[in-house]
């Protein structure tokens, strides 16, 4: 028997369903799976070359869109075309636009959509508008379709409903801070990261706009801890009631419509996120996704192939990509 | 890797709460369609989002995690009133230019 080395983290739906049915893994392969999960933060933080080098890296490993391009720039890659061209893949079920954002050549300068498949998503996200139709109502403001409107409704909360903050905004020393929510408003609002000519763009004009308005607004209507503000937090601080607006990842309905963590199940409203001038919407989006580690040593050891060897006859067949 | 990102399986992990599926087949899979429908007005906008607004938008870099996390402490340190705003961010824009991989 052969083993495959799943690296990912935990907290997280996704990589708990992996470990759960790692059984079902076993028995249809053949092969044992050595599932590891590493605390959240730590993983997002993406110092993983300790896991995925070394004399027992992980196999495939959990990854997306930031962290994958810097674990191609260390050669933790490998790409998948070979395996994910197969029609037992399927590849044409998944959404374009997810398999797009996971093609990528490695330079600078190249946008996403084109080159190598350096990942298969396994969830998505992007940035709705979460919004508690009771707050709105009690603060006598309209659901925002624009972004000044956004701002405006919220700041209207808290002085007209005791205890609940206008929005909810990610704060915390993380990378994806500014990936979420804000990046939503300012590419809606004419601001982007790098200009054309690749120099940064972060301290234009829109830029600068857009992130005066925003924090203006955060220390009105805002999280009180805004610096301290995590997803997970920030999550469950609206599925709480603490915030009247939110715009952030919309995967957080799993945790906003179950009853089991959240006071306000069944009373979110989802819409999509306020416009900026001219009506222009420009999500963001992030996947989380599978990577076939390019050190990945699972090939070479003994019994690792699926060609040929035949699975448990107990066990129902099933293709392998090799991993 | 097949395995985990096949049908039956992101479909089980959806019904579970593993969000959002990337497969047309898990939202059309009756049960998680019912699950979906009962969370008002989501699965409409996802759907415009995953099909027709969503991108990602920020300038792939191999160390695009320093980018953002310069930018991140530039947004901080304005917001605890270091420095005025634009400051900051011309600041970070300044590091980030000398410390972006443009290869």
């Amino acid at each position: 028997m052969a083993e495959v080395r799943f690296l990912g983290c935990d907290n997280d739906v996704f990589c708990g369903h992996v470990q759960a049915r790692a059984t079902e893994f076993e028995q249809a392969s053949g092969h044992k799976l050595t599932v590891r999960l590493l605390d959240n933060d730590f993983y997002y933080a993406n110092k993983l070359t300790g896991y995925l080098g070394g004399e027992s890296p992980a196999d495939v490993y959990m990854s997306g869109p930031v962290l994958v391009w810097e674990q191609l720039g260390l050669g933790f890659v490998r790409p998948l075309d070979e395996f994910a061209g197969r029609s037992s893949f399927d590849l044409s079920d998944f959404f374009d636009r997810l398999i797009a954002g996971h093609r990528w050549s490695g330079h600078f300068g190249d946008g996403l959509g084109h080159g190598p498949l350096l990942g298969i998503p396994v969830n998505w996200e992007s940035y709705n508008l979460a919004y508690l139709p009771e707050t709105l109502a009690q603060a006598g403001v309209d659901v925002p379709r624009t972004w000044p409107e956004f701002f405006a409704a919220a700041k209207a909360i808290p002085a007209h409903v005791p205890g609940v903050r206008g929005f909810g905004q990610r704060g915390a020393e993380a990378w994806h801070t500014v990936y979420t929510g804000f990046a939503t408003q300012l590419w809606s609002c004419g601001g982007r990261d790098f200009d054309p000519g690749g120099s940064c763009a972060i301290a234009s004009a829109a830029a600068v706009d857009a992130a005066r308005t925003l924090s203006d607004a955060i220390r009105v209507a805002g999280p009180a801890d805004w610096t301290s503000q995590g997803w997970y937090e920030l999550a469950m601080d609206f599925a709480h009631g603490k915030y009247g607006l939110l715009v952030d990842s919309d995967h957080y309905v799993a945790y906003f419509e179950n009853p089991g963590l959240s006071d306000v199940a069944g009373k979110v409203r989802y819409a999509l996120p306020p416009a900026g001038p001219g009506g222009v919407r420009r999500p963001n989006m992030w996947m989380w996704s599978m990577v076939m580690n390019a050190r990945s040593a699972a090939r070479t050891r003994r019994g690792s192939s699926c060609s040929g060897r035949p699975a448990p006859s107990s066990s129902p067949a099933r293709p392998c990509t090799g991993i | 890797m097949q395995w985990a990102t096949s049908s039956q399986f992101l479909t089980r992990a959806a019904v579970h709460g593993n969000m959002n599926p990337t497969r047309r087949s898990t939202w059309a899979d009756p049960e998680f369609a019912a699950r979906a429908s009962e969370w008002h007005g989501f699965p409409e906008v996802a759907m415009e989002l995953v099909n027709n607004l969503g991108n990602v938008l920020v300038t792939p870099a191999v160390n695009y995690i320093e980018v953002a996390r310069r930018w991140t402490r530039a947004l901080r340190d304005a917001y605890q009133g270091d420095e005025p705003l634009d400051h900051c961010l011309a600041a970070a824009a300044s590091d980030i230019d000398r410390l972006v991989i443009r290869t």
